[in-house]
């Protein structure tokens, strides 16, 4: 029984260890690209008002590094559960209602973000053809943030899911479960 | 129809996360029509739903409210407020309600006003005399002006989604904003005066005035910059957005002298998390949106009320009890990007002014903010002063009929939403 708990817990340690790294990792890209986001909507400012120069693609391209910046925010927002619901149910559950809960979240977060990953890849693919309106750059590169996005969100749903279901199993073993 | 508006309800219920149900709801409503051939639909509409240039404004508001809040700009406007208003019976609470009008001039997050104040201002009034559930009271009932007053990025999503001018949507909100603190005021006073609460230490100087002006102006000539390009038509939104964060870092990093890389770091990280949350929800909102488009629902669903009756007031009246209804038990970003596509072309079947209706839908959903079982600003306001959401929600319903009423006078009384846009030409 002990030996179980601690394996449990061992996993649970792991998938949480994963999942923050991973989180971390985006986090890092998308400040990156939120840095990016705001140079870009000022170059297009300084360039409309103050400075005469030919350059056309900053709202383009302040579109799409918008799109890359939330849909990989996404995953972020999976691994710490920050996800808007109706929680009137979910509050009133108890421990173990509550992670049955969590598990038909997940499993069905994992179904839409899978179906958007499985189309989503056709999707990006199709972009390899046309070209973005005003740089002319293959659209590939903007369409390529959905399955990207959707791929992180599956795998932080797995992590996320694997810590706190196996993390329930821990508290069950230690007797501080609440039914 | 029914199945796929069955499974919508079912999992909202059940707590799936708002944006996973929208798109779940999309999918089964593609599989409803057909199947296969639609679903290459999905990813398409996931993305286009974000790709829209205005969308840029709300990252942007998000990230300068919280660098002048990381500032400590928040203690200079309640100087100011306290200053003008302090001296009243009551002082405190008054002071409250003005710093919102200020500080709704920089954030347009009603929970950034609620933390912000909660553990700053809830705390010093309570040292003051004031019942800690009052306070809390007063707090959230003035929290609900920043999402009024703009900016706001409740506004921003609105005018993205519906075509709405948002520089109009902006100027509109003006009013309102100002009206719900004047009421609330009101009726601060009129308890001032039955419950005896504290008075402040005499009327101010008008040097004293001066000085607390002096010190707070670099932050109230925020919202004046934004809202002068706006809505003088210098620039776009969203270009006005950017301004508001280049000048927000400027007063942070170099005029006040409090950011640090490091806050920095977080506040990018935070502003990103926020907009990916909420744009998960309308891009999954948007394959729902096809599926409706495709089935008629918006017509259906107009169709429906004007059935029950062709009064435009009655249905108005619908409107806001559908949306103060979802908006006790629903976060207010999914119920604006679900019934916003529902209602707006009902408004426009009834004559109302896309502007007028906008605003409308908006309040009613910024009064929900504040109303339990979901009200966000109760759960910060509960989280940052340790009250219980019950005792809040008690002293909290005076503040929150005067509010349904300035609603209802919005609803009914175009002219009073209409009357600054039309002035400034929008």
């Amino acid at each position: 029984m002990v030996a179980t708990e601690h394996s449990f817990a061992r996993i649970a340690g792991r998938a949480a260890a994963w999942s923050v790294g991973l989180s971390k990792a985006v986090e890092v890209i998308v400040v990156g690209l939120t840095v990016l986001l705001v140079l870009d909507v000022w170059l297009g400012v300084i360039v409309r008002y103050f400075i005469d120069l030919p350059l056309t693609f900053t709202e383009e391209a302040a579109r799409y590094l918008m799109i890359w910046m939330a849909l990989l925010a996404v995953s972020i927002g999976i691994s710490r559960r920050e996800h808007i619901g109706v929680l009137i149910l979910f509050d009133r559950m108890g421990r173990v209602g509550r992670h049955v809960l969590l598990a038909i979240f997940d499993l069905l977060g994992l179904f839409l973000f899978g179906f958007l990953l499985f189309y989503g890849v056709e999707f990006a693919i199709s972009g390899l053809h046309r070209l973005t309106m005003i740089y002319g750059l293959p659209k590939f590169l903007p369409f390529a943030a959905v399955p990207v996005s959707c791929a992180l969100a599956c795998i932080q749903l797995i992590l996320s899911g694997i810590r706190d279901q196996a993390k329930l199993h821990v508290e069950a073993g230690q007797g501080n479960l609440s039914v | 129809m029914i199945l796929v508006a069955l499974l919508f309800f079912s999992l909202l219920v059940l707590g799936v996360p708002v944006g996973y149900v929208l798109g779940l709801a999309g999918i089964a409503g593609m599989v409803q029509i057909g199947g296969e051939q639609f679903f290459a639909m999905a990813p398409k509409r996931f993305f286009a739903g974000l790709d829209l240039f205005p969308f840029l404004a709300m990252p942007f508001f998000i990230l300068a409210g919280e660098i002048m809040n990381r500032s400590g700009i928040t203690h200079k406007l309640v100087g100011f407020a306290d200053a003008l208003v302090g001296y009243m019976r009551g002082g405190m609470a008054h002071s409250n309600m003005v710093a919102s009008v200020f500080f709704a001039g920089i954030t347009g997050a009603a929970t950034a006003d609620a933390a912000a104040f909660g553990n700053t201002l809830v705390p010093a009034m309570v040292k003051n005399g004031y019942t800690r559930p009052f306070a809390c009271a007063v707090t959230a009932a003035g929290s609900i002006i920043g999402p009024t007053i703009p900016p706001s990025t409740l506004m921003v999503v609105y005018g993205s989604l519906m075509g709405v001018s948002i520089a109009g949507l902006f100027a509109a909100g003006i009013l309102p904003g100002i009206l719900i603190c004047l009421l609330c005021m009101a009726l601060i006073a009129g308890f001032g005066r039955r419950w005896n609460l504290p008075k402040g230490e005499g009327r101010p100087s008008l040097i004293s005035i001066f000085k607390a002006f002096r010190e707070s102006i670099l932050a109230l000539v925020m919202p004046v910059l934004i809202l002068g390009f706006i809505l003088g038509g210098v620039t776009t939104p969203t270009e006005a957005a950017s301004i508001a964060v280049a000048y927000a870092l400027f007063l942070g990093g170099v005029v006040y002298r409090s950011l640090t890389f490091r806050d920095l770091y977080e506040m990018l990280a935070r502003t990103a998390l926020i907009t990916g949350v909420i744009f998960l929800i309308i891009a999954s909102a948007s394959i729902l949106g096809w599926w409706m488009t495709f089935e008629q629902i918006p017509q259906a669903i107009a169709a429906g009320f004007l059935s029950v009756t062709e009064n435009p007031n009655a249905i108005i009246g619908m409107i806001l009890l559908l949306l103060l209804g979802i908006g006790l038990f629903m976060d207010i970003n999914a119920a604006l990007i679900i019934l916003a596509p529902v209602l707006a072309p009902l408004t426009v079947t009834i004559g109302m002014d896309p502007v007028h209706a906008g605003v409308m839908i908006v309040l009613a959903l910024n009064i929900s903010l504040m109303t339990p079982p979901v009200g966000a600003c109760l759960f910060v306001l509960s989280s940052v002063t340790g009250e219980r959401i019950e005792e809040i929600s008690k002293a909290l319903w005076p503040f929150l009929v005067v509010e349904v009423g300035v609603l209802m006078a919005i609803a009914f009384w175009p002219d009073l939403t209409l009357f600054v846009p039309r002035l400034l030409g929008l």
